[in-house]
């Protein structure tokens, strides 16, 4: 098990990494940060001045030394247009973006599963029919969409819950509820296929077979096994509640790591856009690491490769 | 497991909901909480970029030694007058009995302190451009006198001055801070004084209580952030906020027939425009850049995209500015000419690149489709690129494009305006003016005869219609939106003044 952890973290700072070198790159080829923050009076001989003194004239792999030695010290660079050291301006948003993807991720793991599994057990009957034709529509509507439409109808219409901001629990209502739609119907209808699944399998018919409770048969003999998958999406989910949802962040004015993520890369804030880049990568490698673990709890015959 | 799961529930949402700080006191009366579109960068107006932002919010907190009327004058602010000492020197007289928001008094060193901290600090500034070619050094040469040198004659460097970025502040605060904590609680001499940041969420403004001109009318000021223009009307109409900017056009006859709310249009020292390349492609030759200009029909522009609720330009000047002349028609519409032209050109179908910003401008995506169009309708083969704003940016700087939209700022006198400033900065790439036109504008700008100022800036003008660098579309507005019973004092620099008289909240 340590070597397994040991491999994966050398693998981790490797795709790290590439990541950084990917941003870094991407970010310097697709647009110029002080073109844009010019005013119109400014010459090209301004222009130039403020590249170097940002260290922008220096040779793209010059830049990217630099920027990595830094890093390596802790130092991810100063924000172009915050004029504020990059790290601060994403760290202060971190909690706000796990305040909205915490209950998305909970409600969706504690809510969506156990549908799942229901709707498995009444397949085709009238209940799975609905839900399943909710979690489609669930799959398919934008969350733009879903946001505008919950903000008219509880904000403006009934006015019972707050249209932007996070100020207060009821704050957090309307934007974890456009967050929650996709992933629970992701839940829902992974669970179930995979609980279908099982439930033909030779084990399944094995354990009614002897005579075991329905509920044993479900939930330790079925479940257990058609949980990989769901463990999978749900691991990948994590990643995505780190690194914030920036159109639900856009449309509830909600100031998290998405919102600042959009706003670092249409104005090209290089040094913002590979923190977050770099902090969403790491807690996705770390994620991924875990949910690699979580495999041999769930299901023993996947051999760690520290006992083989 | 599924009750296990549902009390685990429970008890997360339970812990997070803890942790969220109570609410904040937004809606009491004396408090006017306003929805802006984008997030105040910085606020130190010596060091950010030119966006309109920084307009919005720096005069709140701040105040520069004068600043521009609506009706486009040059007004005393934190200095009383102002005179020509000789060929290129100025001494400012500076008000007495003003304090910062820390309670210091305002003096001489001060001001000096903070132009020079503008234009000569070591952190580079975004906006020092703006200032640097004109003025030499700021000195304070008493307890309420400040001298500053210019490289030339200049009779417009009071007006030069009237910027929110070049604000006073206090110099002993300033030096007692680090440039990071500037970025964000900075002290000034303004009507507000920061009270909060929240990155990304709202500044909180406390009324200054020692302002000079009085107190203003909201104890409180609170700027939040809301990016998305449906949710910024959503949270208007729902009394959450009271003021919004920034309402796009399509939704000002929806908001306008709610009851309880209003529309105002603001239009700003600003106008839209296309610019040619006269270096290179089909446009260095300006019979084409004429027939361009002559297929455009501004009016169908103005009240099928704006709803008829922007002015189409009839001269290179706005309204208000210094040699405007209001009897000019607008121009001219006539795709029979542009046809001729093309024709003597030898137009042979070359193609024209258009490269826009698709969302940039507001309406700015739509506009240049229908232009698009109307040059297609002469038989222009237009290849029509909307681009991404830094790609646009990145395209503008390095001199490539063909035919594309921009804005120019001007205000006050031509001389400080974009028609005569722009061609000596990157745009120069575009356009070179002619030695007869750069004599005509270095006369006018050193000039305090208002008849040669006045006979110089027209024959420039005569210039640009004959070379056609860039041809003049619609004047920006700007659209707020609030609740009826606000009145307040629009002002075209995209300012929201709260100042004593200039705001009530109703």
């Amino acid at each position: 098990m340590a070597r397994f952890i040991l491999v994966r973290m050398a693998r981790t700072a490797l795709t790290l990494f590439g990541v950084v070198l990917l941003t870094f790159c991407l970010g310097r080829l697709t647009g110029d940060p002080i073109a844009m923050m010019l005013p119109q009076t400014a010459t090209m001989e301004d222009y130039e001045r403020i590249r170097a003194s940002l260290g922008l004239n220096e040779p793209l792999p010059t830049q990217f030394i630099i920027y990595v030695a830094n890093a390596l010290r802790g130092d991810l660079g100063r924000s172009i247009v915050f004029n504020r050291p990059a790290l601060d301006l994403v760290a202060e948003r971190i909690p706000l973006t796990l305040q909205l993807g915490l209950p998305v991720l909970i409600v969706s793991t504690a809510v969506g599963i156990p549908l799942g599994v229901m709707t498995a057990r009444q397949r085709n009957r009238p209940f799975d029919q609905l839900v399943m034709s909710l979690t489609l529509a669930g799959q398919s509507l934008p969350a733009f969409f879903i946001g505008i439409l919950l903000i008219l109808v509880f904000g403006v219409y009934l006015r019972w819950l707050p249209t932007f901001g996070s100020d207060t629990p009821a704050h957090l209502v309307l934007p974890t509820l456009t967050l929650l739609i996709y992933p629970l119907a992701i839940v829902v209808r992974l669970t179930r296929s995979s609980m279908l699944e099982a439930l033909t399998t030779g084990y399944v018919r094995t354990a009614q077979a002897k005579g075991l409770s329905e509920h044993v048969v479900i939930y330790r003999h079925a479940l257990r096994n058609a949980l990989i998958p769901v463990v999978t999406v749900v691991g990948l989910q994590v990643a995505t509640v780190i690194s914030g949802s920036a159109i639900v962040e856009t449309v509830f004015a909600w100031p998290g790591i998405g919102l600042l993520a959009v706003q670092s890369i249409g104005g090209r804030d290089y040094p913002v856009i590979q923190t977050i880049v770099l902090i969403s990568a790491a807690a996705f490698c770390v994620v991924n690491m875990l949910v690699d673990l979580l495999y041999f709890v769930i299901d023993p015959r996947i051999q760690s490769p520290a006992s083989r | 497991m599924l009750k296990l799961g549902g009390r685990l529930v429970i008890l997360m949402l339970a812990l997070l909901l803890g942790l969220l700080p109570a609410a904040a006191q937004d809606n009491d009366a004396s408090t006017l909480v306003i929805g802006i579109n984008a997030e105040v960068l910085s606020l130190d107006p010596h060091h950010v970029p030119g966006a309109i932002i920084g307009n919005r919010v720096y005069h709140m907190i701040f105040d520069s030694l004068t600043r521009t009327g609506s009706d486009g004058s040059v007004q005393p602010m934190l200095a009383t007058e102002w005179r020509s000492v000789s060929d290129n020197q100025w001494v400012f007289t500076l008000r007495s009995g003003v304090r910062f928001q820390d309670g210091t008094p305002l003096t001489a060193a001060d001001a000096a302190f903070s132009l020079n901290r503008l234009l000569f600090s070591e952190n580079e500034s975004f906006i020092r451009s703006s200032f640097l070619p004109y003025i030499s050094s700021v000195e304070a040469t008493g307890d309420l006198e400040l001298t500053i040198t210019t490289p030339n004659t200049d009779p417009l460097l009071p007006l030069r001055l009237a910027s929110p970025y070049a604000a006073i502040m206090p110099q002993a605060y300033v030096e007692s801070k680090t440039f990071e904590e500037l970025q964000t609680a900075p002290i000034g001499a303004g009507p507000y004084r920061v009270e909060s940041l929240t990155p990304g969420d709202r500044l909180v403004l406390a009324r200054h209580d020692d302002y000079w001109m009085g107190q203003p009318a909201a104890e409180r000021i609170v700027l939040r952030v809301i990016p998305e223009v449906s949710t910024r009307v959503a949270a208007l109409r729902s009394g959450e906020v009271d003021f919004i900017t920034t309402v796009s056009p399509d939704l000002v006859d929806e908001l306008d027939a709610v009851d309880g709310l209003r529309v105002d249009r603001v239009s700003v020292y600003n106008y839209m425009l296309i610019y040619f390349n006269t270096k290179q492609g089909p446009t260095a030759n300006p019979l084409i850049r004429r027939a361009l200009a002559l297929s455009i029909d501004r009016e169908a522009l103005a009240n099928d995209l704006w709803g008829g609720r922007v002015r189409v330009m009839n001269d290179y000047l706005l309204p208000g500015e210094f040699s405007y002349d209001p009897d000019r028609p607008i121009f001219p519409y006539d795709p029979a000419e542009a046809q001729r032209l093309m024709a003597e050109a030898g137009y042979n179908g070359e193609v024209i690149e258009f490269t826009p910003p698709s969302t940039y401008y507001t309406n700015g995506e739509l506009v240049t489709n229908v232009i698009n169009e109307m040059w297609r309708a002469v038989g222009f083969n237009v290849d029509y690129k909307p681009l991404d704003t830094a790609a646009w940016a990145d395209r503008s700087l390095a001199g490539n494009n063909i035919a594309t939209l921009q804005s120019f700022g001007t205000a006050g006198d031509p001389a400080t305006s974009s028609i005569i400033q722009t061609w000596n900065s990157w745009m120069g790439a575009y356009y070179t003016p002619s030695d007869e036109f750069k004599a005509l504008a270095a006369e006018a700008a050193a000039s305090l005869d208002p008849d040669v100022r006045q006979r110089n800036y027209r024959r420039i003008i005569e210039i640009l219609d004959a070379d056609v660098p860039f041809t003049p579309l619609y004047q920006s507005v700007e659209f707020y939106a609030m609740k009826d019973g606000i009145q307040w004092n629009p002002h075209p620099e995209f300012y929201i003044d709260p100042r004593p008289g200039a705001l009530t909240l109703g």
